[in-house]
């Protein structure tokens, strides 16, 4: 299990590194710390590294850390410490597999909230402030095992100070509410929703016929994208509908990407390029080469975030993007990539 | 398009036409499907290669094999085969055997729920719906490349009544679903298990219900087709795995071979090795991204399967997409996750497969059995009552017959209603 010096190493790195870049050798330390005590610690991602050949002593450079799939977190509990001292337990969805949720166990959420904040102040709250806070998610009450309603939480109580409603509930969406909350409203807003929720609140406020001009300087915070519930459409259009119907303009549209995997989270202005924390870097692999892309080539996305201290620092997505000087651009994932048919799903047969 | 609309096209335009003329239009189209200039063709090859990530000689092959089976003479023969006549369905025809006279009619309006990538199930789901004179509701999945939609634009264009009773939908919330459910006299769905469960659930209990569901494949070579193993017989084993990059309830997705030491196991690792990478051909070997991002996800998947297991294999090949391993004994016997994964185990008698077929006895589909004739007839004893309904030579796993019985099930005869006349 990671000890108290390393947990105190990665808060201070934290809260130094809360609002700038982190030097290269910094973040190359404590990244290569982290895997020496994840590998100690960890006995399903050590296999995993022996069976690629890697150990810490083989480990030159952050970059040639092992990427855990993400995957691997739907079929195992990868801890550094015994799961039933988990602090709490954060699930997918299973929109990508249905029937399989992933699960990540946290011994303290000290970090990922600290993580959180720190990165969401940095990247969300730039200039104008202060917001008034409306949740388009689940409460971390409803959700417990959300990480996204959790992070709602988090801000609700650290950043907005305890105010603002959740209006997505078990029983349903109270879009009628908000519509009302939001017109009685006098200081700029800051809606936080799923791409979901967001575009079922843009719905209801254009079959009732009703739209919203939202004070200067309101913001919308969105994640998780469509995830095949609705039909699709681009992010351009998306916030073009924000701008008709909220009056709310595509720079102050902020992009949301996070994953239950990880403790840190990216941000996007107006779907430009996806930036995240000192403490969590991002590479792309060329699935040709297995090699780490150059800037600007395309590539399979992992991302490093020294924040997962007690489970799995790296993490290997499946999605494809590029990274650029400050971050990544995401493009989703490949055409007819890992697609299945009607052979059987093989994880039952296996387990039959 | 409603339901309600549907069923006044089927009334106009369908019922006034017999079974016989119905099959005659159907196999013209898929006549004019199997001219590689046909617009539509070129069209769902493209789609098929851009939306399932087929390669290009894949995607033809799959719409030739879905083409050829849907001539004229199939459906007519299938008709035969299944009801006892072709005109089963335009009037009374009498059965000596029973000594009365019988018709059958099919579902007014059937729901058909389809999931996945693979395009086969959708579009013979859609002539039998036409072929049984109902209108059709076609739910295709998120994931769906759209080649349903380029054939019934197709049919739209080769015979408008025929076209007029089809409607596909695409996201619909559970609601609109249920009540396509209860409109309909009958629901077929294709999925995985819990979509099947989910789907059935949701059908009222007096609508007929039909699931097909997700099924497993494998290939068993007796001792004597390895003396010699043939390249052709390789080729054959190896068309089998490539077609539908292994994703079809067809592909096999284990070699169990019968009393092979290392030596002959090598040589089929090489030789299948061998022709999967010319399949493949030259552009996928080494450039095409997406190929090489589905090999990078499929090895990263096997790497995390092999954590959970203790298993180690003895040989490895790997030859572009794929990736073949051969095991010590059948005692280490798991099916990979992944597709382009090909396990290969030897055994030394057929019993010790056995367990592993009933383990699984409800999602056994078919086997390519290589051996000789006798051998061959008295092994297919213990393969039909471990569950599989479908026993053939290796090669022509993915190009089932129309008269197969797909699931074990009948085709048409499980989906209409008979009326006996005494």
């Amino acid at each position: 299990m990671p000890n108290k010096l390393l947990s105190s190493q990665l808060l201070s790195f934290i809260r130094r590194y809360a609002a700038k870049n982190a030097p290269d050798q910094a973040f190359d330390e404590l990244a290569r710390e982290i895997f020496a005590t994840q590998y100690a610690h960890n006995a399903i991602y050590r296999r995993y590294c022996e069976e690629r050949g890697v150990s810490p002593s083989t480990v030159t450079r952050w970059q040639d850390i092992p990427a855990m799939p993400a995957a691997a977190f739907r079929k195992f509990k990868l801890t550094c410490f015994p799961p039933n001292k988990a602090a709490a337990v954060f699930r997918t969805s299973g929109t990508t597999r249905h029937n399989e949720r992933g699960t990540h166990y946290f011994k303290d959420l000290g970090y990922y909230e600290a993580s959180l904040e720190a990165t969401f102040r940095r990247y969300c709250l730039e200039k104008e402030g202060p917001f008034a806070y409306y949740f388009l998610t689940y409460s971390p009450k409803d959700k417990p095992d959300s990480s996204l309603s959790h992070m709602m939480g988090v801000v609700r109580s650290r950043v907005a100070k305890g105010q603002g409603k959740f209006y997505v509930h078990p029983d349903g969406e109270r879009w009628e509410e908000l519509y009302r909350d939001l017109r009685r409203e006098v200081r700029p807003v800051f809606l936080l929703a799923t791409t979901i929720s967001l575009n079922s609140f843009l719905t209801y406020l254009q079959k009732s016929k009703q739209s919203l001009k939202l004070r200067l300087g309101s913001r919308i915070m969105e994640t998780g994208g469509f995830k095949g519930a609705v039909k699709e459409i681009s992010k351009k259009v998306f916030y073009a509908r924000c701008a008709t119907h909220l009056g709310i303009s595509a720079k102050h549209c902020i992009s949301e990407y996070g994953m239950t995997e990880l403790s840190s989270q990216f941000y996007a202005v107006s779907g430009g390029v996806m930036r995240g924390p000192a403490w969590c870097r991002s590479i792309a692999v060329d699935p040709r080469t297995m090699n780490e892309t150059p800037i600007g080539s395309v590539g399979v996305l992992a991302h490093y975030d020294l924040a997962n201290l007690d489970s799995v620092m790296a993490i290997q997505t499946e999605d494809l993007g590029y990274r650029t000087r400050d971050g990544f651009r995401l493009l989703g994932r490949a055409p007819g990539a890992a697609k299945r048919g009607c052979s059987l799903t093989y994880d039952r047969t296996n387990t039959a | 398009m409603t339901a309600q609309t549907l069923l006044k096209n089927r009334q106009k335009n369908l019922k006034g036409l017999s079974t016989k003329r119905i099959a005659k239009l159907l196999g013209a189209l898929s006549k004019r499907w199997l001219d590689k200039k046909y617009f539509y063709r070129e069209k769902a090859i493209r789609l098929l290669q851009k939306g399932s990530g087929y390669p290009k000689a894949m995607a033809e092959e799959i719409v030739t094999g879905i083409f050829s089976a849907l001539s004229c003479r199939n459906l007519e023969r299938l008709l035969e085969f299944e009801l006892g006549s072709s005109e089963a369905l335009d009037g009374w025809f009498y059965d000596a055997r029973t000594q009365c006279r019988h018709r059958a009619t099919g579902p007014r309006l059937i729901t058909h729920i389809f999931a996945g990538n693979v395009p086969q199930p959708a579009i013979h789901s859609l002539v039998f719906g036409l072929l049984l004179k109902s209108a059709n509701i076609l739910k295709v999945s998120a994931e769906d490349p759209g080649i349903l939609d380029v054939y019934l634009d197709s049919l739209k264009a080769h015979n408008r009544a025929l076209g007029s009773v089809c409607k596909i939908i695409v996201q619909k919330k559970a609601d609109e679903l249920r009540r396509f459910y209860a409109a309909s006299d009958l629901v077929v769905c294709y999925g995985s298990d819990p979509t099947i469960e989910s789907v059935r659930r949701d059908v009222p209990v007096m609508t007929r219900f039909v699931g097909y569901g997700h099924k497993v494949s494998f290939t068993v070579l007796l001792k004597e087709s390895l003396k010699p193993f043939t390249d052709v017989r390789a080729a054959a084993i190896a068309k089998d795995l490539w077609m539908m990059n292994q994703r079809g309830c067809l592909s096999p997705r284990t070699i169990f071979v019968e009393g092979a030491d290392q030596r002959s196991l090598r040589t089929i690792l090489d030789k299948v090795g061998q022709e999967l990478q010319c399949l493949d051909g030259e552009s996928l070997r080494s450039k095409d991204f997406a190929s090489a991002y589905e090999r990078f996800q499929n090895d990263l998947g096997f790497r995390l399967q092999a954590l959970t297991r203790k298993t180690s294999y003895r040989l490895e090949v790997a030859n572009g997409r794929w990736k073949l391993l051969a095991f010590d004994s059948v005692k280490d016997f798991f099916i990979p996750e992944q597709s382009q994964t090909v396990c290969i185990y030897p055994y030394k008698d057929i019993k010790e497969l056995l367990p592993i077929f009933h383990k699984r006895f409800f999602w056994m589909q078919a086997v390519a059995l290589e051996g000789s004739a006798l051998r061959r007839q008295e092994i297919a004893n213990y393969f039909a009552e471990a569950g599989f309904n479908r026993i053939t030579h290796a090669g022509r796993m993915q190009d089932p017959p129309l008269l197969w019985h797909h699931d074990g099930a009948w085709n048409l005869a499980t989906w209409l209603r008979w009326t006996d006349l005494e």
